[in-house]
């Protein structure tokens, strides 16, 4: 409790309304498209919503059968369960590397500076990565979207791994080599297991960040490669909205990255708030 | 140890991501996603030379993803293009003369219109065979209409006279005003319709012409009188405004009004009327038209031309058309009895056609459209003076879009 | 030894984004369409960039951006931390409950938020305008997406949908993070409730905003996928981002080196909005 002043019944209940407001904005949009997904097209435009319909599964079922969404689906998961795992691997030896590198002052400059891989738009590597996966022939693959996410998810999963390692108590690392313990066991059999909050975070985020990600996946997948927002911009595009069919794909794109965000909530706001309190 | 295993696992699943080269018999076919996309797989699946893959993409992805074939791997066999790409396919060298396998399968390609099988040729050869035609034409629900005692406009002021008086009642018409090509579609159906171009005689940008000022004045009341949200809107969402009563009438592109039929879709079933664009002058609407072509990277021509002349053969064509009223660049199919008596707005999308033009097909073109939408879009959605947003606009591009 | 570890993450940096990179720089060099081979003859040196000074839209693209990354922040920062200061003086219970509720937005894809939003503002069936409606507003007092005075505004408010929620999770654990003693002492000293908030929250909240400036902030400015969906920069380029209009550019005029010109402006821009201050502070911190 921060205030710690005694509140007028009018400042309470404004707060209650401001909460309900925020509630309302926050779920409402996506509660009504959800339910709009099973409502026939022709109530779907309608003031005020109707609450209640005929509930049809006839969107879902065109979006299934014509749409391919099981193979974006699949697609999806491949892409980002790859991506989270090289983001995670690579980024617990980076992290790693650079603590190790902290009294150095390439180690630090790098460490204070990983962030800046952010500025970086995707629009400006995307074409030539384009064409460097065509000079490999892997252009259309999962390797295009599965590098491209890996390499935009990397600064932040370091630095946010990095947080974490400085947080652990010191003299772990040193008491650990008086024991003979070499560098690599270190990590793998004393931080990795501290880490193990920071991992979490580093999964759900570059989990989320993959699965929704729409420019690079676009552009790099082919037929049999195109991830959910690729097929979402196809029944969402500029041509043609058939808000039946759009609802649809978007609850079935939606509805599992949200679910396994509240499974994970506690490691979903760590991650996101780590850094703020300490550094 | 495990870290090593872990990487040769990531390692293999990438490997493993690499997709097996295409055999022999696979033809894929590139084209945009939509009703007629099903259709076409559906009628696709009769076809037994080959296994056909149809690789539907929304229609705002599909030149990039074509031009990205064309260039690298070439994933696609048929590409199934539009009229105002041809030109650049062709220059290009991406697609292949189809005038070899057409002498030797038989086909008799005058039983098209002759400007639609026009726009795929150069120096003499044909690129491409036509499949699909569209146009822009009105709408309406004939049942309110009647009930506030209004005709069917034929000129453009009556158009805008009648979205005026709706517009005074609440609701006005539908129109794409969104900023896109849908808009700038309706501009030029209204342009030609008063006997004028984006070009002069002699090539140069003509945006300054009295009907191309006058084609402003009409886009300005229109978008003056539609219907809330219309100006964010474009094809389906407007076709959809006149369908589910927000608005009573409105301009639609033809590839839409088989849902008016619907009645999953439509609330105007029974009362549906439709009419071409009324013009100023001539009756001369904007067509569309979407072609079949072969990549020249293609690893299979020949079989991919044999599907091309499957598809477009009578029988698979009229199929087409009957599923969901794709119109059909044959005129046996558009003629035809059955397809025109299931397909009401056939009629008012083929008097459209009869003497239609397309939009300016010169490389000039692609650098205008983009322009011409913000242009069109800034007179829909501010107050600004539409002759002197068409003259800055000409002002800015003289120098640079010449149709040579 | 580090280096050993830092290897991976070296290749994959080099690999994915400074070789890229430095061939995206190149190419922005050139006269050159996508399906063209590069040759001497399309060098056209930095005329590319020359265009730039004269190219009206991209100048709105410029002013747009700019203007979304600065009206987004401001209103995430400001929602956020009203909302996070609100919902600490509730139980700790309903507290919780609303902040986990809150983390579904973040959770959407930009994508698909930009399609909820459309729906949302559609002056004819949206809900927005059904709710504006009992204020009796109707959209010609506001015009929403329709008109260029508001739709960008509209955009960020789509943005602050998203992202505010973010911003509620940082700051209430910054806030948490000050020491109990303080604020007692504080309140012993007679402080209202603003006194509180300016002197001693907001200077303890400084690291939190800078945070998450450099995390979610950055990203308002190379803003694409949410645009993509909402307004694809319509109505007449009033929400043209950078990077939409480089992506157009690219992929629907052709012009490839021009966007690439583009989008190395997009980060520069980016790069002297967040990246100077960025490094300064952090030199600072140094010292």
């Amino acid at each position: 409790m921060i205030f710690k002043k005694k509140e007028s019944n009018f400042t309470k209940i404004s707060t209650v309304v401001f909460i309900l407001v925020i509630v309302i904005i926050d779920v409402v949009p996506i509660l009504l498209i959800v339910s709009n997904s099973f409502k026939p097209s022709l109530d779907i435009k309608t003031l005020p919503p109707n609450i209640i319909f005929n509930p049809t599964l006839k969107h879902f079922k065109t979006v299934l059968s014509s749409g391919n969404f099981d193979i974006y689906f699949k697609n999806s998961l491949i892409v980002a369960t790859i991506t989270t795992a090289i983001s995670i691997i690579v980024g617990i030896f980076g992290a790693y590397g650079l603590w190790l590198a902290r009294y150095s002052k390439w180690g630090r400059k790098v460490s204070d500076f990983i962030l800046l891989g952010k500025l970086v738009p995707s629009i400006t590597i995307l074409i030539p990565l384009n064409m460097l996966l065509y000079s490999v022939k892997l252009n259309g693959t999962y390797v295009g979207p599965i590098l491209a996410h890996s390499s935009v998810n990397l600064p932040f999963v370091i630095w946010l791994i990095l947080g974490f390692i400085k947080q652990l108590p010191a003299g772990l690392y040193e008491s650990a080599q008086l024991e003979g313990a070499s560098t690599i066991r270190i990590l793998v059999s004393i931080f990795v297991p501290l880490l193990l909050p920071a991992i979490g975070s580093a999964f759900i985020l570059s989990m989320q960040y993959s699965w929704n990600e729409l420019l690079f996946s676009l552009q790099l997948t082919s037929m049999d490669t195109y991830t959910l927002p690729v097929g979402i911009a196809r029944s969402v595009g500029a041509v043609a909205i058939d808000w039946g069919r759009g609802c649809a794909s978007a609850t079935i794109a939606m509805l599992p990255i949200i679910i396994i965000g509240f499974i994970m909530q506690k490691y979903f706001i760590a991650g996101m708030t780590a850094g703020a309190i300490k550094e | 140890m495990k870290k090593m295993v872990v990487l040769l696992l990531v390692l293999g699943l990438l490997l493993s991501a690499v997709p097996t080269f295409a055999d022999d018999e696979k033809i894929v076919v590139s084209r945009w996603a939509g009703d007629h996309a099903d259709d076409m797989k559906f009628v696709a699946e009769n076809y037994n030379a080959a296994n056909v893959v149809i690789d539907d993409i929304g229609y705002e992805n599909l030149r990039q993803k074509q031009i990205q074939s064309f260039s690298t791997t070439g994933d696609y066999d048929v590409i199934y293009f539009q009229e105002i790409w041809a030109e650049d396919y062709i220059r290009n060298g991406w697609l292949a003369p189809l005038d070899e396998y057409i002498e030797k399968s038989g086909l008799d390609i005058s039983t098209f219109s002759p400007s639609f099988v026009e726009v795929n040729q150069a120096d003499g050869k044909t690129y491409g065979l036509p499949a699909m035609t569209h146009t822009y034409i009105m709408v309406y629900d004939g049942a309110q209409l009647e009930k506030d005692g209004m005709s069917i406009p034929q000129t453009p002021e009556e158009m805008v006279a009648l979205a005026k008086f709706y517009k005074e009642k609440g609701s006005g018409i539908s129109i794409p005003a969104g900023q896109g090509q849908a808009a700038a579609d309706v501009f030029s159906t209204i342009l030609f319709g008063a006997g004028g171009d984006y070009f002069d005689a002699d090539g140069n940008l003509a945006l300054t012409s009295e009907p191309v000022l006058y084609a402003s004045k009409i886009w300005d009341d229109l978008c003056k009188y539609s219907v809330d949200g219309a100006t964010t809107w474009l094809n389906e969402e407007a076709a959809d405004a006149v369908r589910t009563g927000i608005a009573p009438f409105g301009i639609t592109i033809s590839d839409t009004n088989f849902l008016d039929l619907n009645p999953d879709r439509s609330r105007i079933v029974d009362t549906v009327v439709y009419s071409p664009i009324p013009p100023r002058n001539d009756l001369v609407g904007l067509a569309g038209v979407w072609s079949f072509g072969v990549a020249a990277n293609s690893e299979n021509k020949e079989a991919a031309f044999d599907f091309i002349n499957w598809m477009i053969a009578p029988e698979q064509d009229k199929a087409m058309a009957l599923l969901n009223s794709q119109t059909s660049a044959l005129a046996s199919t558009a003629a035809d009895p059955e397809v025109a008596s299931k397909f009401p707005f056939m009629a008012a999308a083929s008097e459209s056609m009869l003497k239609a033009k397309y939009n300016p097909l010169n490389p000039g073109a692609s650098e205008l459209m983009p322009a011409l939408q913000a242009a069109l879009s800034e007179i829909a959605t501010s107050d600004n003076n539409p002759v002197d947003v068409l003259t800055k606009l000409q002002s800015d591009l003289e120098s640079i879009v010449t149709s040579k | 030894m580090p280096v050993v570890f830092l290897m991976p993450t070296i290749v994959v940096v080099l690999l994915v984004m400074i070789f890229p990179l430095i061939y995206g720089i190149f190419i922005s060099l050139f006269d050159y369409h996508i399906g063209m081979k590069i040759t001497s003859d399309s060098f056209v040196g930095l005329e590319n960039y020359k265009a730039l000074l004269y190219d009206k839209v991209l100048h709105r693209a410029f002013l747009n951006t700019v203007l979304f990354a600065l009206l987004a922040n401001l209103g995430e920062l400001t929602f956020g931390t009203l909302i996070s200061l609100t919902l600490l003086k509730c139980k700790k219970g309903i507290a919780d409950f609303v902040r986990g509720l809150c983390t579904m937005p973040l959770l959407v894809s930009p994508i698909i938020t930009g399609f909820i939003w459309k729906y949302m503002f559609d002056p004819s069936f949206g809900l927005v305008y059904w709710i504006l409606g009992f204020f009796g507003i109707d959209s010609s007092e506001f015009p929403g997406l329709g008109k260029p005075t508001t739709a960008l505004l509209c955009v960020a408010f789509t943005h602050w949908w998203q992202i505010t929620p973010f911003v509620v999770l940082v700051v209430t654990s910054g806030l948490l993070s000050i020491p109990e003693e303080r604020l007692e002492a504080a309140n012993l000293d007679g402080a209202s409730g603003i006194e509180l908030f300016f002197l001693i929250m907001l200077p303890a909240l400084k690291n939190v905003y800078y945070v998450v400036l450099i995390i979610s902030g950055v990203d308002t400015i190379k803003v694409f996928d949410l645009i993509y969906a909402l307004t694809q920069g319509g109505p007449a380029n009033s929400t043209l981002s950078l990077s939409i209009y480089s992506f157009r550019e690219a992929f629907e005029v052709y012009h490839m080196g021009y966007a690439m010109a583009v989008s190395v402006f997009l980060m520069i821009t980016a790069f002297i909005i967040f990246g100077l201050p960025f490094i300064h502070a952090n030199s600072s911190q140094e010292e």
